[in-house]
């Protein structure tokens, strides 16, 4: 009986840690072109602020906000395309800081993907042109992550050498534990 | 009576007593608080004359006319220019002027405030944040001509000021933590039209050297590294009138990581002497080939005479005092003027560097413990000679760093560093000193301590004293001979800046000097970014988290009647 229990738990765990870093090596190109297709509100800011995200997402379940995957590679993208170098590990250099809460052009994932994809005035450049539709999305995840983590945790641990800052996975969490309905 | 006189002699000797302690209380608090005995004697504080608000954030640029009439304001995003009568009671604003709405370079530009605004007789040329160098009319502010040169949507900037000689307008570019390549050039002063560009790295005819050269500007590059290399001008452009000559400082080479660029990386982190006419090569002196921590040939370069001998001074970012002959850019000496883990020695004769190999860097391992730190032990503005004398005035950076290269691959417009970097305060000490040189002496006459990293710069004269902005928001003159406290004044914002000496039409003495915030280390001080990171502001975080934000976070000018 404690046996049957034991090998039970066994493939509960397995399965469940498996959903953790599931990962798509090739987006399907129908996909990818969806994923592109979000719907910004039209303002200005070099761009338009907020807005809703592509109806594929759902689909997918949200991979790219908690997946851990998904997460490990926004962070070597933030690494590979030279973020690093006006925001520093998040805290900022000439450009803005990202993890202290504050987003001058929107703190929502529709924002922040066209921030990345078409740049904003005072010098962030367009990565559109250098990074597929699923990169962006990786990034963003990324860096929606940086200042606060989302759960299921799947956030990025603490770096090989230099700890500038806590690690991703030790931020505080972006929305507080889950109260019980008031009836 | 016997009484009353042992009471009397009781009261003397409590009295003593107390004498005493107060004695030894101040002899304590003069130890412990040495600022006091510097506080005690204050000299009346100047008076202002003048303040004015930009209204937006970051550090105006500042220059006065030849006559001390006018004072042109430069502001950088939106990027004006305001100039004020000093001449008229109030000071009104004379004219303003628009230099176009390209605020990208916001993100761009590093370290250096926008260059100064310089003036000619009737007219102010100006190096715009876009990438366009323009001749304003001094009197009216009606644009004479507007010459593109740096192109900005490659991360392109111009650097420093422009520097008129010879009829030419000379003007720096380059932007070394994006990987641009950097040039000098020189503009016709009438209409702007180019009359020569010079790079720092690249085949022999872009560089300026004539036939036989070897192109080294390529070869010392591994493959096309050299087309990224940074090298931009690093510190002020000067010209000599008695050799003719131009000398300027190059920046150091892209990216930070120096394993992704093997060779000696030349013309950058050196100083070259260029004839002002065609731009040729007299001379260069690579102050660090291969450069490991970033700093490049930043610095001040001062033209002195000694014996009839035109003599370069060089306070370099790595810590040490170079003299060079101006003519032929043969060493005469280098001597380190602060205390420093990165290098060993430098060659008398060749200045090659004795580096430190407890201090060398490998990619994804921290190397702690390099002093200086990446901004360098001196500013480009940060050390002034004291005229009739051989005291030469730096104002030091005593930072060190820790540094960890990274991996780093170039694309255009966006930052080519691949480093991380935590910049720590010296192990003993504060972060900043002024420190008197003897030039004569070869050592340090006097040197008096600030507690937050001086990078600004440093302006002395006799009348004056040593004069000096602070990033925790005060202007203090101290004397040259001693180090003395004179005066302190609270101007509400850091001054990451040079002031400016100067005579008003009246004859009495000014100093303008403008605060605000601009660079890695402006936005931690306007309270931007997120101390919690030790890398924000390229590490400024670590050392400046103390600092709190002004009260008002616009730039602002202020001028200052001297006692």
């Amino acid at each position: 009986m404690t046996r049957a229990l034991a090998i039970l738990l066994a493939i509960a765990l397995t399965t469940g840690g498996c959903k953790r870093e599931q990962r798509d090596l090739r987006t399907d190109p129908p996909v990818a072109a969806a994923l592109n297709d979000v719907a910004v509100l039209p303002g200005g800011f070099g761009g338009g602020i907020g807005g809703a995200l592509p109806p594929v997402l759902s689909v997918l379940g949200y991979p790219f906000d908690g997946n851990a995957y998904q997460l490990g590679e926004g962070k070597r993208l933030y690494g590979g395309f030279n973020c690093e170098g006006c925001h520093a590990q998040g805290g900022g250099v000439t450009g803005p800081a990202l993890t202290d809460g504050w987003w001058r052009y929107g703190p929502d994932r529709v924002s922040i993907f066209v921030t990345l994809r078409d740049g904003r005035p005072h010098g962030m450049p367009a990565f559109g042109g250098r990074l597929t539709t699923d990169q962006l999305w990786q990034l963003t995840g990324y860096i929606r992550s940086m200042g606060a983590f989302l759960p299921p945790s799947g956030a990025p641990s603490r770096n090989d050498e230099m700890q500038a800052r806590p690690s991703e996975n030790r931020t505080p969490a972006a929305m507080p534990p889950r109260m019980a309905p008031s009836r | 009576m016997s009484d009353r006189r042992s009471r009397r002699g009781g009261d003397s000797l409590f009295k003593l007593e107390r004498w005493c302690a107060s004695f030894w209380l101040a002899v304590l608090s003069a130890c412990l608080f040495p600022q006091m005995l510097l506080t005690a004697a204050p000299r009346d504080p100047p008076h202002v004359l003048l303040s004015w608000r930009a209204g937006q954030r970051g550090l105006p640029s500042i220059a006065v006319s030849a006559d001390g009439r006018m004072l042109f304001v430069q502001t950088a995003f939106p990027s004006t220019v305001t100039a004020l009568d000093l001449a008229v009671p109030d000071h009104p604003v004379a004219w303003r002027a628009s230099l176009g709405e390209e605020t990208s370079a916001e993100g761009l530009s590093c370290c250096a405030p926008p260059g100064s605004p310089a003036p000619a007789e009737s007219r102010l040329f100006v190096n715009g944040p876009d990438g366009h160098v323009r001749a304003l009319d001094a009197r009216t502010g009606a644009q004479v001509w507007d010459r593109p040169l740096a192109r900005i949507d490659e991360a392109e900037l111009l650097l420093g000021a422009p520097l008129l000689a010879r009829g030419k307008v000379f003007v720096g570019t380059g932007n070394d933590d994006f990987g641009v390549r950097g040039s000098v050039a020189a503009l016709d002063l009438s209409d702007g039209h180019l009359l020569w560009r010079r790079y720092t790295t690249g085949p022999d005819a872009d560089v300026g050297i004539g036939a036989g050269g070897g192109d080294t500007g390529m070869t010392s590059w591994s493959g096309d590294g050299w087309m990224h290399g940074g090298g931009g001008l690093a510190g002020p452009l000067v010209f000599d009138p008695m050799l003719d000559l131009l000398f300027y400082g190059t920046g150091h080479p892209a990216p930070w990581n120096p394993a992704l660029r093997p060779g000696d990386n030349r013309w950058t982190s050196g100083l070259f002497a260029r004839d002002p006419a065609t731009g040729a090569v007299r001379w260069f002196l690579g102050l660090a080939p291969h450069d490991l921590y970033a700093l490049g040939a930043a610095g001040p370069l001062i033209l002195a005479t000694e014996q009839g001998n035109r003599v370069l001074l060089h306070p370099d970012a790595n810590g040490f005092l170079y003299t060079l002959d101006a003519a032929s850019g043969r060493m005469l000496s280098a001597r380190p003027f602060v205390a420093q883990t990165a290098l060993r020695h430098v060659d008398q004769t060749t200045a090659r560097p004795d580096r430190n190999p407890a201090m060398a860097l490998a990619t994804n391992t921290t190397t702690r413990g390099i002093c200086p730190a990446w901004p360098g032990a001196v500013g480009a503005e940060g050390a002034a000679l004291l005229s009739g004398t051989t005291l030469l005035l730096i104002a030091v950076n005593r930072m060190c760093m820790d540094f960890e290269p990274r991996q780093a691959g170039f694309i255009a417009g966006t930052p080519f560093i691949g480093a991380n970097m935590r910049i720590t305060p010296p192990v003993r000490g504060a972060s900043g000193r002024v420190v008197a040189w003897d030039l004569v002496a070869g050592r340090q006459a006097w040197a008096v301590d600030e507690a937050y990293p001086l990078i600004g710069g440093i302006v002395v004269s006799p009348e004056a004293g040593v004069i000096y902005g602070t990033l925790d928001g005060w202007l203090r003159a101290i004397g040259p001979d001693s180090g003395r406290l004179r005066w302190s004044v609270d101007v509400g914002a850091p001054v990451p800046g040079r002031p400016l000496l100067f005579v008003l039409p009246d004859g009495r003495h000014a100093v303008a000097v403008a605060s605000g915030t601009s660079g890695p280390v402006a936005s931690i001080l306007a309270g931007k970014r997120d101390m919690r990171d030790a890398t924000a502001g390229h590490g400024y975080a670590n050392v400046l988290s103390e600092l709190k934000p002004p009260a008002d976070p616009s730039g602002r000018v202020t001028v200052f009647v001297l006692p």
